[in-house]
């Protein structure tokens, strides 16, 4: 019968691992497909957004840098034709002073506004450049990713595949011995509690309870027996206790 | 042994219904549950970045830094020097101290030598363009076959994906273009000379591809087990060309903007120069703003006499100027005055013979006009009165008007129609009245002259020094942009298996060996680059 069972075991098994191993790999592939299509999708953005930044950028910062220019030099005029204006009809005359402060006043203005645009990046493109950085930075890791789904995705070699199936079936055969010496363990453990019952009992006669014990105790020595030829830990057996259920 | 057998029964009916009822569960495999608990954290890795970005960011703390203190220095300069302006020797003195100004020794280039430049510089593009298409070339050889496996069309994918990304110089291209468009004004000897190390660039950029075309051919020629090493060497190759293609951009776009940056600044210059001229405070020759500062030096030295204006003090000087221009202004308001008497009395029939008598206070007006302005006192070049060229009769208007406008008052009080003679003193209304613009223009020079002074103390050496300061830093994260390539080629190398190839496979190459082509590889271009810089 048990070898009934291993067999059944073992064929199982052959089936459940190739059944296992082909569903994850079709798994990882469908997955590396998506992924490949998404870093297309990705490499396209990149692309797109650096000819958006190609096209626009450019005209932008230099729109921007005329606007700043220009406005400073349309207030630089202003400013003389103001004072102009104070000289030629006013009654108050320009000191050195007057001079010092109209001269730092205005370079301070001017270094406040050009500051920034001297800051800026020598193309511009500071920012957009941080956001393809990251772009480029996904594409790198989607390849990373593909290649380890891409080893997922590769069939086992034959020998492989023995070597797994073969791994797998004696851990297999190590966990049905231990279920089946802690089902042992158990069963030894109820028969003595209810042998204990039978000694106690009040109901029953003495030769009923010698008889009752005997009939039990060939029970046990045969699990016993059973448990040494299945080579299960002696200890673990002796320390098992018997489930509620069983003892009833 | 009914109790024996339970947990058998069990099991049979557990195994026997497992395959079909959990097609979705799976035997647990160690090795391949590592496998996919790695790709987890290589992408996060990838993700938070390495240690060559975060070297990039504080190299760009850094240069933000190295900013700040440049514009403080800026700043400290704007109050140094307002405090120290006083007379327009100090003013000229500071304008010929300009970076900008200073190097421009040269010339101004003609539009035709502009044009010739950036026909070579095109053609230097193109060059450096064929190039790179051979070293494309090279990268695809050996790398196309049909019935290659699906790692190797991978491979592919990535070595065309990197290969897209070279070559784009349409910033060096359309740099070219800019200032081939450019007002031909604003063109400077620099010009030129950022034509030239465009030109250079670009050489460089050449060289750099033939180099590394050079590197990959001899990849190509590995055989054996070295050939499972070759696209991973070629993908090395690509990164580090990137990396100094990027380079030598990123160099091109810190000229180019310092070039931008500059003509903002010759521009101030140039408005500095022609107000100076204007105010006749240094007699330079108009289109060469070299020759500026030889002047100005002349006329603050004793080379073209003992000349009194460049030592005056500017807040002097504005009250002539305001002085001068009062009289001027009064002067053409008599002479409007007179005018318009002249007309009113003009509406009552006069004739022929008593027209000069209606003009003659107009007349006087004029020549008054014309005697107080005097050329050895005149300020402004507006009061000049130089008959001689007809080419500066522009320069001139207020005088030219004046003596015009009396010869013109003269002959319509000869005439006998009295229209020519009010169209001739309406005229002489108009003229002054433009004149009291010129004027007040003539005033304001002064204030712009200063503004513009003021202007350039805030922004004159920045374009440079920042400029080398951009190039500097540009350096510093080329150098750090190389050692990651570098990294990443050792990443490469273990990545694909090479590296255990190497150490396992029996009488196999060595790993020192797989070590030195990788370096290689990242390092194919450097002397070029060095050397061209």
């Amino acid at each position: 019968m048990k070898k009934l069972l291993l067999l059944l075991s073992i064929l199982s098994l052959v089936f459940l691992t190739g059944c296992d191993d082909e569903n994850a790999r079709n798994y990882a592939k469908e997955l590396v497909g998506v992924l490949k299509s998404y870093q297309t999708e990705v490499n396209k953005k990149i692309a797109a957004e650096q000819k958006s930044y190609k096209d626009l950028a450019a005209t932008h910062a230099y729109a921007k840098q005329v606007d700043l220019i220009s406005g400073l030099r349309t207030e630089r005029l202003r400013l003389a034709d103001s004072l102009a204006d104070e000289l030629q009809h006013g009654d108050d005359k320009i000191t050195p002073s007057d001079i010092h402060k109209m001269v730092a006043d205005y370079a301070h203005a001017d270094f406040a506004a050009t500051r920034r645009l001297f800051e800026q990046e020598s193309d511009g493109q500071a920012e957009y450049l941080a956001s393809l950085e990251a772009l480029e930075m996904q594409s790198k890791n989607l390849t990373a990713l593909t290649k380890a789904l891409q080893e997922l995705a590769k069939p086992k070699s034959k020998i492989k595949q023995l070597k797994d199936l073969a791994g797998a079936a004696e851990k297999f055969k190590g966990k049905l011995d231990e279920l089946q010496c802690e089902e042992i363990a158990q069963e030894i453990a109820c028969l003595m509690v209810r042998q204990k019952q039978i000694s106690d009992s009040t109901t029953l006669t003495d030769p009923q309870k010698i008889d009752g014990l005997a009939k039990i105790q060939t029970d046990i020595d045969r699990l016993i027996e059973l448990s040494t030829g299945q080579k299960c830990n002696e200890t673990k057996r002796k320390g098992t206790q018997c489930p509620d259920k069983k003892g009833q | 042994m009914k109790q024996t057998m339970r947990p058998q029964f069990l099991m049979l009916t557990i195994l026997l219904v497992f395959p079909i009822s959990s097609a979705g569960q799976h035997i647990y495999n160690k090795e391949r549950d590592e496998q996919a608990q790695k790709a987890l954290p290589l992408a996060e890795a990838l993700k938070t970045g390495s240690l060559f970005e975060t070297q990039l960011r504080n190299l760009a703390s850094l240069a933000k830094r190295d900013f700040d203190t440049e514009f403080l220095v800026t700043k400290f300069q704007i109050n140094a020097f307002s405090l120290d302006l006083l007379t327009w020797e100090k003013a000229n003195t500071y304008i010929c101290l300009n970076r900008t100004l200073r190097a421009q020794p040269d010339a101004i280039p003609s539009s035709e030598a502009i044009q010739a430049s950036i026909g070579e510089l095109t053609q230097a593009i193109v060059s450096a363009k064929k190039s790179l298409e051979a070293f494309k070339a090279s990268v695809k050889k050996n790398e196309e076959k049909p019935d290659s496996e699906e790692e190797n069309g991978d491979n592919q994918s990535i070595l065309a994906s990197l290969i897209e990304r070279l070559g784009d110089l349409e910033s060096v291209q359309k740099f070219a273009e800019g200032l081939g468009k450019a007002d031909i004004k604003l063109i400077t000897p620099k010009t030129m000379q950022a034509l030239n190390e465009l030109k250079e660039i670009t050489g460089t950029l050449k060289t750099v591809y033939d180099a590394y075309t050079a590197k990959v051919e001899g990849f190509n020629e590995l055989q054996g087990q070295l050939a499972d090493l070759r696209i991973v060497l070629k993908k090395v190759a690509i990164e580090s060309l990137q990396a100094d293609e990027q380079h030598w951009k990123n160099v091109t776009a810190i000229r180019a903007r310092r070039e931008v940056d500059r003509a903002d600044i010759l521009h101030l210059v140039n408005d500095y120069m022609g107000i100076m001229r204007r105010l006749r405070l240094v007699d330079f020759t108009a289109g060469d703003p070299g020759s500026f500062c030889t002047a100005a030096n002349n006329a603050a030295g004793l080379a073209d006499g003992i000349d009194i204006r460049p030592r005056q003090m500017i807040a002097e000087h504005i009250k002539e100027l305001v002085r001068r221009s009062g009289t001027i202004e009064q002067d053409n308001q008599e002479i409007m005055r007179e005018a318009r008497l002249a007309l009113s009395r003009m509406k009552r029939p006069l004739p022929p013979s008593e027209f000069e008598k209606l003009v003659t206070p107009t007349l006087t007006a004029l020549e008054d006009g014309l005697d107080h302005i005097n050329p050895d006192d005149v300020i402004h070049q507006y009061e000049l009165d130089i008959r001689d060229g007809e080419q500066d009769k522009k320069l001139d208007p207020l005088k030219m008007g004046l003596s015009d406008d009396l010869s013109m008052l003269r002959s319509a009080a000869r005439d006998t129609s009295a229209g020519n003679l009010e169209a001739a003193l309406r005229l002489i209304i108009i003229h002054r009245q433009r004149d009291l613009v010129r004027i007040r223009d003539m005033v304001a020079d002064v204030p712009r002259a200063l503004y513009t002074l003021a202007a350039l103390i805030a922004r004159g050496d920045t374009p440079d020094k920042l400029a080398e300061l951009r190039f500097a830093q540009e350096l510093h994260a080329y150098s750090i942009r190389k050692s990651a390539v570098r990294a990443r080629a050792y990443e490469l190398t273990v990545s694909t298996g090479a590296q255990r190839l190497a150490l396992f496979h029996k009488g196999g190459i060595k790993p020192t060996d797989v070590a030195e082509l990788v370096f290689a590889a990242s390092n194919v271009a450097l002397t070029p680059a060095i050397l061209a810089r």
